[in-house]
């Protein structure tokens, strides 16, 4: 969860024209840097929405097992000097196993799957680590170029202590053929930031 | 959709969000992150078909400024939308509110782009605002780097 000022190459920048929509999206202005004394607030002291049992078990959502290959995801949250990050609230998204989002905007005319919703959530423990079962995502065609597809990947999404280390990001699958095509990845110019290791 | 608010004027604030060509964004997510003047609070909702989202929540409180001084009440703002590879940050300030003048952040803003972190009451009803995100363009938000 580090700040990105400080990650240079490691972060992507707001303009990729590779990645389509960033030309009609990313603002053409710099960002304005907010001194760290006028930006700080707090996560809600009350805490986040209370975490169901079945949350971070994607495969136990339903009255049935979703298809797809059963999966552990699993890892920690570091801060910028390695440290654990405790209580950060994790949430993830992910398409089933064919590769169609649970979403009324996804119209890729691979099925849904009644058993799976694709989305889960987990707060981390003490040394900053969280687990999730959940089905590895099939990979799906979008629009940005002819011959689209999005390598497999889960979206995830992360809340520190405050809204100043707000993290979104995406998790992809070890040596998916996809990954050179894939706009979105590569707009993450530094080779060892994309492949960096758990 | 903030919930969990303690006190503080309740106000509707509404989001209405662009694209450079002007087209609506109707898969954005709005997150709020302000204080009730008690304790932080933080709500989420997704833009809708017409591009908007509207949360039930209060008018914020000063804050402290860093150097002595006073925030003006503002609201934080996250937004994240598939086609953005990263969330944006900014805030909304209120119009007419006689501490914008004095406020830190607004002055670290261009004079002629302070009116973009501006919302204004709705005509038809007391108590509502409306906020407008343009990505791109002329009157393009002012985003923060946090
Ligand atoms: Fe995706």
């Amino acid at each position: 969860m580090k700040d990105r000022s400080a990650m240079a190459g490691s972060q992507p920048p707001l303009l990729y024209p590779p990645y389509r929509s960033t030309t009609r999206w990313a603002p053409s202005k710099p960002l304005i840097r907010l001194p760290e004394t006028l930006s700080e607030l707090d996560a809600p002291v009350y805490g986040w929405w209370p975490l169901g049992e079945a949350d971070n078990d994607l495969t136990r959502q339903s009255s049935d097992e979703p298809q797809g290959q059963r999966i552990i995801v699993a890892g920690r949250v570091l801060d910028e000097a390695a440290r654990p990050v405790a209580s950060a609230l994790i949430e993830l998204w992910q398409a089933n196993a064919a590769g169609r989002y649970c979403h009324a905007k996804d119209d890729h005319p691979a099925p849904l799957d009644p058993h799976f919703a694709g989305a889960g959530r987990t707060i981390t423990d003490a040394e900053g680590r969280y687990e999730f079962i959940t089905i590895k995502p099939g990979a799906y065609p979008w629009r940005n170029h002819d011959n689209a597809w999005r390598p497999a990947h889960i979206h995830f999404s992360l809340f520190g202590s405050s809204f100043r280390t707000r993290l979104v990001t995406q998790m992809y699958f070890p040596d998916d053929p996809l990954f050179d095509y894939d706009p979105i990845l590569q707009s993450v110019h530094d080779e060892r930031a994309r492949r960096r290791p758990p | 959709m903030a919930d969990r608010f303690v006190g503080g004027e309740p106000i509707t604030l509404s989001f209405r969000v662009t694209d450079g060509d002007g087209q609506l964004v109707t898969d954005a997510i709005v997150e709020l992150w302000q204080t009730d003047g008690t304790s932080s609070v933080f709500g989420r909702l997704p833009t809708g078909e017409d591009g908007t989202c509207e949360f039930e929540t209060v008018r914020p409180a000063t804050v402290a400024g860093g150097s002595g001084g006073l925030q003006a009440p503002h609201v934080n703002v996250c937004l994240l939308a598939r086609g953005l590879l990263r969330h944006l940050h900014t805030r909304v300030y209120f119009a007419g509110d006689p501490a914008l003048a004095q406020d830190p952040v607004l002055a670290l803003v261009p004079e002629d782009r302070r009116s973009t972190l501006l919302a204004h009451p709705a005509p038809e009803r007391q108590g509502r605002w409306l906020f407008d995100v343009r990505l791109q363009g002329a009157k393009e938000t002012v985003f923060f780097d946090v």
